[in-house]
């Protein structure tokens, strides 16, 4: 039977945690402790062992121990000439283990990623493709039935390999399949910052048999990459989880998932997913094999429906070619032969400016960014490869490679990781160019532009249009390999504005052409390059005319444009008589009577001159001087026309002066608003995302030096701690006011932040931290800080923290200025006074300290009486597929609003809050709930469970399987001395029973999160964070009253109506704890110590919801929330 | 409760005052009606 012939194929388990299990005498290793792919030579028995034990567990196919088997990693081992004689031992080994064993079971040439990742610049193309190729041709040589990539961590190495497999399979003449198997880790993307759809994108014009997940989870955290391989990718899925997150205990490395529950989870995948190759990766053992075989017993895969979307990739994400609203808009200012700006930062070879440029595209909603550095007197190949390597770790759209010579295109396709387009072949000589860069598309599976041009020229009628069109595709096709759906066939577009009387017709010719190639080459997308079409003509008039005849084209059939996305104006913001001009002129309709099309459409246009005349670009006000009208954008929130006015305020001004004596005094004026309260956060961001973007409008126009001037300050939030939403807003306010910023991220050690600051000479330091721990890190760092010889000032904000605690813990432990800052703003004036040198350590002034408030209700001792509920069940569970919808009811909007969104009231009179909430407020509430459910960005998910537990002193201990966990809760200093254990009955008492829970809604929300915040969104990220937060936490009241009823406590629910479920009559009563009992969260005010979820995370298994721990203790992913379950009435909120 | 003579209007609080349920201090309150 050959390979691919099996319905269901299933794949052995894990190869190194089964090794380290294996007893295998020193001398085998010769030194190479960790090279287990040198056991292969040096003892064959026990890797004939390893093989044999999953032939008996059932599995049919076996991969050979040569995951690391290549030059690069071998060469670490000083073994690089010897991988073509260990990767013929392996599939020797794999083969006699299966002749010994009489089965009949097929191996598989397993390739992994080497150590190195070429995407971040690790290596080139060349030497890993050396390897690669070598390892697949010895492995096909021994005899390998298929290759496995496997492990995938980084695009660019996946294009790498695959390329290397089939150039290799083509010389050797043999067809074997070749699978691709990417690794997902548990942010949702590969390690590099890929997610699925880029994948696939970018994996699926290759001939490949499979594509698929291994390794980094278990197979619950695949299931959603999973499902998206299986509706969209045609060929065969793969699914070789590990045996669940693995977690450290007692210091050694352990895999949570048992074999049944591996099992049962990867049998589902086959029967409800279509799942057709199964496996196991790290710690699975032959018996989660055996179970998967004997789960898998007369399954059949579903059948899947396939929805193929074809599409272009940066390293990041996809775009679909397919748009929902057409066109896909293809960025053309970065093109040194049509943008004068574009050609002179090549020219003063400032990439950074030339990324600014493809940035600003991007930000204006162009799907992808064209690339043409072809210009007189320069290397364009060596230009292309730099920018390319740039685009390519630092634009989000794809690339469309923008080139006439092959070396070129090629250069580019072997540095850029995602699926390319190529601008462009044609007919003009004849077919030998097209050729080759025809089969440079094949190889490097990218799309392609033709351009309907052939020997004698120009194809300028429908008919020649048409049937060149079809002359290359059925060469691009029929003899160079490629699908229909790789052209982008462009039908060329003429300009309609220059009189010339052979044109008139031209553009209706190229409206039609669409419609003919679209209706008779069927699969093949079109695309024009619009703005051709008013070559000749007034500014003010082309971007009308432009608009419109791209509209027409769409209605014809058209999928993508060239064309600059942020010109295209809406057909609504488009006056009625200047469309109907532009339509006559484009369909060459002569109204009787009137002037040629031509010349009546140019006449309409005659009179507006400027660019605030252009519609979109102004309001009908009286005109107000650029300068001012700059301010009030910048305070008002205003984007709308920006670029028009820099750049009229540029003819008068230097850049560096804008900036200065325009922006920043204007953003100065938001920040006092806000300060006085007249200015709620969320506008204040709109303010700070017009003064970031006009900065990036200038930046190119400034001189090197003028754009480092400002002072510099490093970012980060402490050790420990992950959240950096506070953080961020520092960075957002000071970066848009003139302070550059290095924002090192989260859970940054006090070495990084050392080395950093002395690396990049900071003026400041800003520490930022949530967590109650992390202010008491803040203190530690310091004296480190002074140690290492900084003196520079450091500001210290977060929750935790406060004018005393800084003053008095911290400003002692460091020889420089040491300040609170209890908000971006105060961040801000710090910095002004680093400016006027006038900053100072923050003093606490002792009258102002009043007595210590202890929070928590005061007065009589619990009952030791309560009698204690019955529990449906004991030991965790787990429970997926709530409805958000469920959730929203019990959301506190008031903390939402007011507390995280900064929509206060304050000094605003009751009818105009009232006024601000229904008019503003709750819409983009009601938007973020809608939105939340239509892309599924929200999933909740509970573990939790009840358990045996008695109080022993201050701590509760619960039993479970036979085992005690103790958590010793603190106990608080002044009376009335509460401590969490005290609600249990101890042993004596007769015992008592603890409910646990750890709730997440997932974690697509803080990927969604997360691209607002790189996309300068910054209001609406604040407004998405702070959602998210706060429906976790209604996650947890809902789980809460879920668990009192189960319990059978519920009888004084808060709701109004008695015996009605959910949703809450009046959800403030929720907040003052009108029921029974209490649920006190870890690392809250009752219970800080986050140390408790080592515990936690034992009784629950979290990791089966998709909830993981960090080193800290804190959980992964960032909405998530865990809590003990108190059903003692007298419980309550405290704090200790 | 912690010495605060109950009828105290907020605006009366000492500055270190808190909530004597959730530990929110003075500027994290704001006016309902």
């Amino acid at each position: 039977m050959a390979f691919g012939d099996a319905e269901i194929l299933v794949f052995d388990g894990a190869c190194g945690t089964n090794l380290q299990r294996m007893e295998i005498p020193p001398s085998a290793w010769n030194g190479r402790e960790g090279c287990n792919e040198f056991l292969n030579l040096s003892a064959p028995a026990v890797i004939r062992e390893w093989h044999s034990s999953f032939l008996s567990a059932g599995a049919t196919v076996l991969e050979t121990n040569t995951f690391g088997a290549n030059a690069i990693v071998l060469a670490e081992y000083g073994l690089a000439d010897r991988a073509a004689e260990i990767n013929r031992a392996a599939v020797a080994n794999a083969h006699e283990a299966i002749r010994r064993h009489g089965g009949a079971a097929h191996v598989a040439g397993a390739i992994g990623p080497t150590t190195k990742l070429p995407s971040l610049g690790h290596i080139a193309f060349e030497p890993m493709a050396a390897a690669f190729s070598e390892q697949a041709r010895s492995l096909v040589e021994a005899g390998a039935d298929a290759l496995i990539v496997e492990t995938c961590q980084d695009l660019l190495q996946v294009k790498i390999a695959l390329v290397s497999c089939f150039e290799t399979l083509d010389r050797m003449r043999r067809d074997v399949p070749v699978m691709v198997s990417l690794t997902i880790e548990n942010t949702g993307t590969m390690l590099v910052g890929t997610d699925v759809a880029a994948a696939l994108a970018a994996i699926e014009p290759f001939p490949v048999f499979s594509i698929g997940l291994n390794c980094a989870t278990g197979p619950e955290g695949m299931l959603s990459h999973i499902r998206y391989l299986c509706r969209h990718y045609r060929g065969r899925v793969s699914c070789i989880p590990n045996a669940g997150i693995p977690q450290v205990r007692d210091g050694k490395t352990h895999y949570p998932l048992s074999p049944d529950a591996f099992a049962a989870r990867l049998s589902s995948f086959v029967r409800e997913e279509g799942v057709s190759i199964v496996g196991g990766c790290c710690g699975t053992t032959p018996e989660h094999i055996r179970k998967l075989r004997a789960a898998l017993e007369g399954a059949v895969p579903a059948r899947r429906t396939v929805e193929e979307k074809p599409s272009l990739s940066s390293l990041y994400q996809a775009a679909e070619i397919r748009q929902e609203i057409p066109p896909f808009l293809i960025g053309e200012r970065c093109n040194a032969n049509g943008s004068r700006r574009f050609r002179d930062l090549l020219l003063a070879d400032d990439a950074q400016g030339a990324l600014r440029v493809a940035l600003d595209q991007q930000e204006d909603g162009a799907h992808a960014v064209d690339l043409c550095t072809a210009y007189a007197g320069r290397d364009e190949k060596a230009d292309v490869e730099t920018l390319a390597r740039l685009f390519a770790q630092s634009v989000r759209i794809p690339m469309v490679i923008d080139s006439t010579t092959p070396e070129c295109i090629e250069a580019a396709l072997r540095i850029h990781p995602g699926r390319c387009l190529v601008n462009s072949v044609n007919l003009e000589d004849g077919g030998t160019n097209l050729e080759r860069v025809c089969r440079l598309a094949k190889r490097y599976g990218a799309a392609l532009i033709a351009l309907t041009i052939h020997e004698k020229g120009m194809a300028m009628t429908v008919e020649e249009k048409v049937a060149t069109a079809r002359r290359i595709h059925d060469l691009a096709v029929h003899r160079y390999g490629l699908r229909p759906s790789d052209l982008l066939i462009d039908v060329l577009t003429f300009t309609i504005g220059s009189g010339d009387a052979s044109l008139v017709d031209a553009a209706a010719e190229t409206l039609a052409a669409v419609r003919r190639v679209k209706a008779e080459l069927p699969g093949v997308f079109t695309l024009l390059g619009v703005s051709n079409v008013s070559f000749g003509l007034s500014p003010a008039s082309r971007r009308v005319l432009n608009s419109v005849f791209l509209h027409e084209a769409v209605a014809a059939g058209l999928d993508a444009a060239i064309i600059d996305a942020a010109k295209v104006l809406p057909m609504a913001k488009i006056a009625e008589a200047d469309r109907e001009a532009s339509l006559d002129l484009i369909h060459n309709r002569r109204r009787e009577g009137a002037d040629s099309p031509l010349s009546a459409f140019i006449g309409r246009f005659s009179a507006r001159k400027t660019a605030q005349e252009e519609p979109g670009a102004g309001k009908n006000l009286p005109a107000v001087p650029p300068e001012e009208e700059l301010a009030e954008k910048v305070v008002a929130g205003e984007k709308d026309g920006l670029p028009d006015l820099l750049s009229i305020l540029l003819s008068r001004r230097p850049a560096a002066s804008i900036i200065n004596h325009l922006l920043v005094p204007a953003m100065r004026r938001v920040g006092d608003l806000f300060g006085r309260g007249e200015m709620l956060l969320p506008f204040v961001l709109q303010s700070a995302e017009v003064m970031k973007r006009s900065v990036d409008y200038l930046a190119p126009f400034m001189e090197k030096s003028e754009r480092e001037e400002g002072r510099r300050i490093l970012l980060a939030t402490v050790a420990g701690d992950v959240h950096d939403i506070g953080k961020n807003l520092v960075d957002i306010i000071l970066s848009n006011n003139g302070y550059r910023v290095v924002n090192l991220g989260i859970k940054v050690p006090a070495e990084t932040i050392i080395e950093k600051a002395r690396e990049l000479g900071v003026d400041a330091i800003g520490l930022s931290g949530l967590l109650v721990k992390s202010a008491l890190v803040m203190r530690e760092n310091l004296p480190q800080f002074a140690a290492a010889g900084l003196r520079v000032p450091v500001l210290l904000g977060g929750a935790a923290l406060t004018g005393k605690f800084v003053a008095r813990e911290c400003v002692p432990g460091y020889p420089g200025p040491v300040v609170y800052c209890a908000d971006a703003f105060a961040g801000l004036s710090a910095m002004r006074g680093i400016d006027e040198g006038t900053l100072s350590s923050t003093v606490f002034v002792e009258a102002e300290e009043t007595p210590a408030m202890i929070p928590g209700p005061r007065g009589t001792a619990v009952a030791r009486d309560n009698p204690v509920p019955t529990p449906p069940f004991l030991g965790p569970r787990h429970v997926e597929g709530i409805d958000p919808g469920e959730l929203f009811p019990y959301v506190n909007e008031q903390a939402l609003f007011r507390g995280r969104w900064g929509y206060r009231r304050g000094k605003m009179t009751a009818a105009a809050y009232e006024d601000l909430v229904r008019e503003k407020v709750r819409p983009m509430y009601e938007e973020l709930k809608a939105r939340s459910t239509k892309e599924n960005l929200l999933a909740p998910k509970v573990a939790y469970g009840w358990f045996r537990a008695f109080a022993e002193g201050d701590t509760l201990a619960v039993e479970h399987d036979g085992r005690t966990w103790r958590f010793p809760f603190p106990r608080q200093k002044d009376p009335p001395h509460l401590c969490i254990a005290d609600y249990f009955r101890t042993g004596e008492e007769g015992g008592d029973v603890a409910g646990f829970f750890v709730a997440t809604v997932g974690e697509a929300v803080a990927r969604a999160t997360k691209e607002l915040f790189a996309a300068d969104r910054y209001h609406d990220y604040l407004m998405l964070h702070a959602f998210a937060v706060e429906v976790t936490d209604a996650l947890a009241e809902y789980w809460h009253e879920t668990m009192r009823r189960e319990l059978g406590i519920e009888e004084d629910r808060p709701a109004a109506t008695p015996g009605l479920p959910s949703p809450p009559a009046s959800f403030s009563r929720y907040v003052v704890q009108e029921y029974r009992g209490s649920r006190y969260g870890f690392g809250y005010p009752a219970c800080p110590d986050l140390g408790a979820h080592a515990a936690v995370f034992e009784l629950l298994d979290p990791g089966r919801i998709g909830v993981t721990l960090t080193e800290s203790m804190e959980m992964v992913p960032e909405q998530s929330t865990s809590a003990i379950v108190v059903h003692h009435p007298q419980a309550k909120y405290f704090s200790v | 409760m912690n010495g605060i003579p109950p009828g105290t209007a907020f605006e009366d609080l000492p500055p270190g005052w808190v909530c004597p349920m959730c530990y929110a201090d003075k500027s994290r309150f704001d006016e309902l009606e």
